[in-house]
């Protein structure tokens, strides 16, 4: 089949005051008619600006040096910028990452839709306006009759994502390259989206190139998947054949960093050292071969041509994952999966099993609530009602395990953790750590109780005082609690450093010289300063790759067994939460809508919500992937302003029923289990006795 | 909005508030006071009589509550150098200071957008680094240097327009005598475009950068589109904002114009004020005008409040 | 005159994710900012400016000695090149370039002064109310608001009414009007990094208030604070030839440029362009240098934080 875009050895440098950053560095790729082409890489592969190089979008300093890029016969790259105008929107449709910037928040959706259709149709403007709405109604926008007028800013992100697709479908476009389209939405939404435009796809016939960061979303849509790294394709294929038959190492690697593929929880997960190369001055050789374990001298000294397969699997390598010279190094599909301290955790491991046998609990959640004010008035400000961030969150968690606390964005777990580090007074309810109410957190005493529990934040570029040097930033907590004079505090810097495996170079240096990880590391680094009892981690991976993920998680497990370190772990991704976490409880909407032990929680969600969380993380395996019987989550988040009467979920639950309006289900073990569920009609339970709503219905 | 609205009023009549008080309290530490007024051969007695007379041996709290009991009456006293009430000569000089500083505005607010949006379609070339440093060379020249520059230039040497600005007491007869306006508005106009322009060209800059202009582009949208079709109203609407924080910046501009020109409006007879410590003058004067430029940014916050859709359809 | 508000910082075109300039980076913070502030041509002409300029005040002096306290009346309004007199004389018969060199030290000391106590006092304040916030807060703002209300030059009146001029309160006094722009800023920037992980990660640890402000607020907003100061200074030397013009200036044998310029405005219409053009240009040329300097610095430290 002839392809539909052919990419020739694309060059694209983007100018910088010193040099300029040769971000895609001789790139061949072709997709063909009808496909999804999934592009996979992490942050500064050159996947971003691969997209806008085919448009011709590039940030300005952008240019694209060498290379061809065919479209049905047709070189863009020699184009006009008047001739590129007609091919962007009318022959390649794009969906940008961030719904919330993209569209213009001055003008009505409608007519944003509608520019899109006249700038390549002569059309009138009542026309497109019609043009407009029925793309709404294809994309699914709910009353979208309704919501032509409508400004961006009242929308949601989903929905704003949704008039993005309805805009790059304007013209019908032969093909549609989608920038990380769902990373900056909670995973129900990704679902949808996803879901939709693979719909889209199959009704319009087009070639979709879907760019993300995350393996598991490619799992499920596309047909083939090529992996990008420091600027070329390093390896293209079959999705089914490259997942199960991964042949370029970094690959390989990839799949193994992530916790899903961990052999089992708390396991050491594979991690790939050090960082990507300076694109600035790319290495001559192999560009992964500094991080690579199968190199050898001659990767160093030039680039792998790429290989193919009769089966269209493609890879540039010298030492392929599985051939001979890759086996010289020989490491097993077990063993790789623990490359450092292989045996450290195992024993005290199954000691930490019987959690319950320890008896005293660190952490009492009792109750917990918190409620925002929200005000208006003009004169006084008064209260006219609340935000129910936190409704009645009760859990325990013993000495020397993790809690995981999952949930989508406004589900109240990161409040939860601002309330428990006291960044935030509850409403009502107790929170007592080694049997001190946190109430009681003020003067003195409270300064002295602060040193037990420590918060380690999401953002590793807002967490760090960008004017403080590291030292000074680890030290901070020693110098606030007066802990030992100047001297010992430096020495113990230093001895932090060296746990959390930074250089004692680093005290004199600032946080903007650290990559994202290393600056997490310091951040761990801080948060270990006073020899806490509790750690509250709030989002402490995402905002890293995958790899330097691995290498923070690992860090996190192994200072737990050292330390006997209790963390609480807030997270939205249930891979990562159940890799590190003894017992998860997952919110909806301020309330823990299930308690237990994480596995049970993940291969038997006993609440629909669970489930449908579950069912819709993309799991990067395209086999289990396709296999899912899923339990979709419809809809949006309700407010929390005004939350659903009785069970919070069940304006999008599937299996709700009229008592779930009436009744708040309340937190019980469905079997004699420490597996609790919040829900009238646990998942493969009998229902719960509802008696007192039959009474009185 | 109508609470964002609301909440804004109040918010200026606490300003007002506070503004009213400063200037009480201020005028409190003029020097002279009775004395002046009547001259140096007054005698101690005719001093304490007229203090008494006038409640100045009152507590500061009585006095004030007195004098803004009479100010929200329309009540501002008498001058003290002029046989006239406060009110009335601020009645005959306020619209004529408006007139100066409404044109002014107007036409520097329109000149600046389009220099602005010129700057920011040829950025980082020649033409844009020219204008720039024009602009900063306005903006750095004394309100009174620039009037003089323009009397020197357009009055004295080229005689295209007068020195002098039209004398005439109604608002008509300003117009009539249209060319004596032209200096005068000209060298506000010259001295605040760069205010607005710098601002004009930095924003059309940072927005023509926006993802929302990239999604334009990635339409189809040429960049004059993009500019006009999506940009302009994206910095349009903040400059109604800055207009109306400008306004105190305005009428300091309007006072020293008013004086280069002998422009009959509220700054050259506050100045004069000034010099003869004429003190129911200043106060009045002083409060009417922050009266004036608090309403024009209520007026600003409103106008804004309109126009951008993301406060128009806040609950 | 003081502005309500800069326009809104350059942008920077260009915006490169940080993960392309790949791995750490050494260098100190302050060597970076120096090196994009040295490639703004503009800028460092300025400064050079600047430096040559006060050299001209403060060491001219003593190379071109002359008497700046008695008036000469025999020597009136000489011209330019007159034997001892290189830029003539003046009205009163003072020397003009040695004047020229007293009225740039006024312009600058007091400029500087000014700026300095009000960015001191504006920014204490300004990170104060801004991370407390609450009732202190709203009635801060709205005195201040009241403050800015009042057209700067009307308070200016007012206040040279009541003190007699002197350099010493006209620091005073430029300073008292200039700090409420240099507070709302500041505040403003305090909204923002009161919110910053960082300042909640102190606060968990106990770290106590005036100890965050003065440890995380104050210095992360002292960009901000910097590049103000630099506006501030070519602000209150506008401020204060305006004033001198006003008659409300410095009492003669002391003057500034401003002074300088409406003293020679009133021989205008004699061809006496030796009394106005180079006090006038002197403060223009001196406004420009302190803006491009402060645009400079502004880019400077924008491009840090770009890469934060």
């Amino acid at each position: 089949m002839e392809p539909l875009l052919r990419i020739d050895q694309l060059r694209t440098e983007i100018g910088l005051r010193h040099g300029s950053v040769k971000a895609v560095d001789g790139l061949d790729l072709e997709v063909f008619p009808g496909e999804t082409l999934g592009v996979v890489g992490e942050s500064g592969s050159g996947k971003t600006i691969l997209g806008l190089s085919i448009m011709r979008l590039l940030p300005s300093g952008g240019r694209i040096v060498d290379g061809r890029i065919v479209l049905d016969g047709q070189d863009l790259v020699g184009l006009s910028n008047k001739q590129m105008r007609d091919v962007r929107g009318r022959s390649v449709g794009f969906v940008f990452q961030d719904p919330m910037t993209s569209l213009n928040p001055t003008l009505p959706i409608g007519r944003q839709i509608a520019e899109a259709v006249r700038l390549h149709e002569q059309v009138t403007k009542s026309d497109a306006m019609t043009r407009a709405l029925d793309l709404l109604q294809q994309v699914g926008m709910p009353h979208a009759a309704e919501r032509v007028n409508d400004f961006p800013h009242q929308l949601s992100g989903g929905l704003r994502q949704r008039v993005m697709i309805a805009i790059a479908l304007a013209a019908s476009p032969k093909l549609l390259i989608a920038d990380e389209p769902t990373t900056a939405l909670d995973v129900t939404i990704q679902e949808q989206i996803l879901e939709l435009v693979d719909q889209l796809r199959r009704e319009l016939d087009m070639a979709v190139i879907l760019v993300t960061h995350d393996l598991g979303v490619i799992a499920g849509r596309a047909d083939r998947v090529a992996v990008m790294y420091a600027g070329r394709v390093v390896e293209v294929g079959d999705t089914a054949q490259l997942f199960s038959n991964p042949r370029h190492p970094y690959t390989e690697a990839l799949l193994a960093a992530l916790p899903d593929n961990a052999a089992a929880t708390h396991d050491t997960l594979y991690t790939i050292p050090g960082l990507p190369p300076d694109l600035t001055n790319p290495p001559i050789g192999c560009r992964f071969a500094p991080r690579c374990r199968y190199a050898t001298k001659e990767c160093v000294a030039a680039y792998p041509s790429v290989a193919g397969e009769a089966s269209g699997h493609r890879f540039a390598c010298f030492h392929p994952v599985g051939t001979p010279e890759g086996m010289a190094h020989p490491i097993g599909s077990l063993a790789w999966r623990r490359p450092s301290r292989p045996e450290a955790g195992h024993q005290d491991e199954t000691a930490r099993r019987s959690p319950r046998d320890e008896g005293r609990e660190l952490l009492m959640v009792d109750h917990l609530v918190k409620d925002f004010d929200v005000t208006s008035g003009a004169v006084l400000q008064r209260k006219t009602g609340a935000l129910s961030a936190v409704a009645d969150v009760s859990f325990n968690l013993s000495a020397g395990q993790t809690f995981g606390l999952v949930g989508e964005s406004g589900c109240g777990k990161s409040t939860t953790g601002r309330l428990i580090v006291g960044l935030e007074r509850p409403t009502a309810g107790t929170i007592t750590i080694a049997g001190h109410d946190t109430a009681q957190l003020h003067g003195r005493s409270g300064r002295e109780l602060r040193r037990n529990m420590q918060l380690m934040f999401q953002d590793p570029y807002a967490s760090l005082d960008p004017r403080m040097s590291i030292g000074a930033i680890v030290r901070e907590p020693l110098a606030i609690q007066r802990v030992g004079s100047k001297r010992e505090q430096e020495r113990r810097v230093l001895e932090l450093l060296d746990e959390v495996g930074l250089p004692a170079t680093a005290v004199e240096r600032y946080p903007h010289e650290f990559s994202g990880g290393q600056r997490q590391r310091v951040g761990l680094a801080r948060a270990l300063a006073l020899n806490p009892k509790l750690v509250v981690a709030d989002e402490p991976v995402s905002a890293l790759d995958v790899s330097v993920q691995a290498q923070v998680l690992n860090l996190m497990i192994d200072l737990q067994k050292r330390h006997e370190l209790s963390y609480v772990f807030i997270s939205h991704d249930l891979g990562v939460v159940r890799h590190v976490s003894d017992t998860i409880g997952v919110m909806y909407l301020g309330k823990l809508v299930e308690v237990g032990p994480a596995t049970e929680c993940y291969e038997r969600p006993l609440h629909p919500y669970t489930k449908g969380l579950l069912d819709a993380i993309p799991i990067a395996d395209p086999a289990r992937e396709a296999a899912k019987d899923k339990l979709r989550v419809t809809g949006e988040l309700p407010s929390a302003i005004h939350p659903p009467s009785g069970c919070r979920f069940r304006t999008r639950c599937p299996i709700a029923q009229e008592v779930c309006a009436v009744e708040v289900p309340v937190l019980r073990a469905p079997a004699a289990s420490e597996h609790l569920v919040a829900c009238h009609f646990p998942l493969g339970h009998e229902p719960h006795a509802v008696a007192a709503v039959t009474a009185s219905s | 909005m109508i609470g964002y609205i609301a909440r804004r009023v109040v918010q200026a009549v606490l300003v007002v508030f506070v503004v009213t008080v400063v200037v009480f309290i201020l005028l409190h530490q003029l020097p002279g006071g009775v004395r002046s007024m009547l001259g140096k051969t007054a005698t101690p007695q005719q001093v304490a009589q007229l203090t008494q007379q006038l409640g100045l041996d009152k507590p500061i709290p009585v006095q004030y509550g007195k004098w803004l009991g009479g100010f929200l009456q329309g009540n501002m006293g008498y001058s003290i150098t002029q046989n006239q009430s406060v009110a009335s000569l601020i009645a005959e000089r306020l619209p004529k200071t408006l007139v100066l500083t409404g044109l002014s505005l107007a036409i520097a607010v329109l000149l600046a957008i389009v220099l602005g949006l010129l700057q920011a379609v040829w950025r980082n070339k020649a033409v844009d680094y020219v204008m720039t440093f024009v602009a900063f060379v306005f903006y750095a020249t004394p309100t009174f240097f620039m009037g003089l520059i323009l009397v020197l230039l357009f009055a004295v040497k080229w005689h295209l327009f007068p020195a002098q600005a039209p004398q005439a007491t109604s608002i008509g007869g300003l117009f009539a005598a249209g060319s004596g306006l032209v200096l005068p508005v000209a060298t506000l106009v010259l001295v605040s475009v760069a205010l607005f322009s710098r601002y004009v060209r930095a924003s059309a800059v940072d927005e023509l950068t926006e993802d929302y202009a990239r999604t334009a582009r990635a339409k189809g949208a040429g960049e004059t589109r993009v500019l006009f079709g999506h940009v302009l109203r994206n910095v349009l609407i903040p400059v109604v904002t800055l207009l109306g924080l400008s306004l105190p910046w305005v009428f300091s501009g309007a006072l020293v114009v008013e004086s280069v020109f002998n422009y009959p409006g509220m700054g050259l007879l506050f100045w004069q004020a000034a010099v003869q410590h004429d003190y129911p003058i200043l106060l009045g004067v002083t409060v009417i005008i922050s009266v004036a430029t608090v309403i024009g940014s209520v007026l600003a916050d409103i106008t804004y409040a309109v126009l951008d859709p993301r406060v128009r359809y806040s609950s | 005159m003081i502005v309500p508000e800069r326009p809104g910082a350059e942008p920077h075109d260009g915006a490169v994710p940080e993960s392309y300039a790949s791995a750490p980076q050494r260098g100190r913070r302050w060597i970076a900012v120096v090196g994009v502030f040295a490639q703004n041509r503009l800028a460092l002409v300025s400064a050079a400016f600047l430096v040559l300029f006060a050299l001209f005040c403060f060491i001219g002096p003593l190379v071109h000695s002359t008497d700046q306290v008695h008036t000469n009346l025999s020597i009136v309004n000489l011209q330019p090149g007159s034997p001892g007199h290189v830029l003539g004389t003046d009205g009163q018969g003072y020397d003009q370039l040695g004047r020229l060199m007293i009225g740039g030290q006024t312009s600058l000391e007091v400029g500087v002064a000014a700026a300095l106590l009000a960015t001191l006092v504006g920014a204490l304040v300004g990170a104060f109310s801004g991370f407390f916030g609450g009732v202190a807060d709203g009635v801060i703002m709205r005195c201040v608001d009241g403050m800015l209300a009042i057209p700067t030059v009307f308070l200016l009146l007012l206040l040279a009414a009541i003190v007699t001029p002197t350099k010493t309160t006209l620091v005073v006094i430029v300073a008292l009007i200039s700090w409420l722009v240099t507070a709302r800023l500041v505040r403003g920037e305090a909204l923002m990094l009161r919110t910053r992980d960082y300042v909640a990660a102190a606060r968990s640890m106990g770290s106590t208030s005036p100890r965050t402000v003065l440890r995380h607020i104050v210095p992360n907003s002292l960009s901000v604070i910097v590049v103000n100061a630099t506006f501030q200074v070519a602000d209150a030397i506008l401020v204060l030839a305006t004033l001198s013009y006003l008659g409300l200036g410095l009492a003669p044998p002391q003057t500034d440029l401003g002074g300088m310029l409406n003293d020679g405005m009133n021989y205008v219409y004699n061809g006496t362009w030796w009394l106005i053009w180079p006090p006038g240009v002197a403060i223009v040329a001196i406004v420009v240098a302190f803006n491009f300097i402060g645009d400079g610095m502004r880019d400077a430290f924008e491009v840090r934080l770009q890469r934060r």
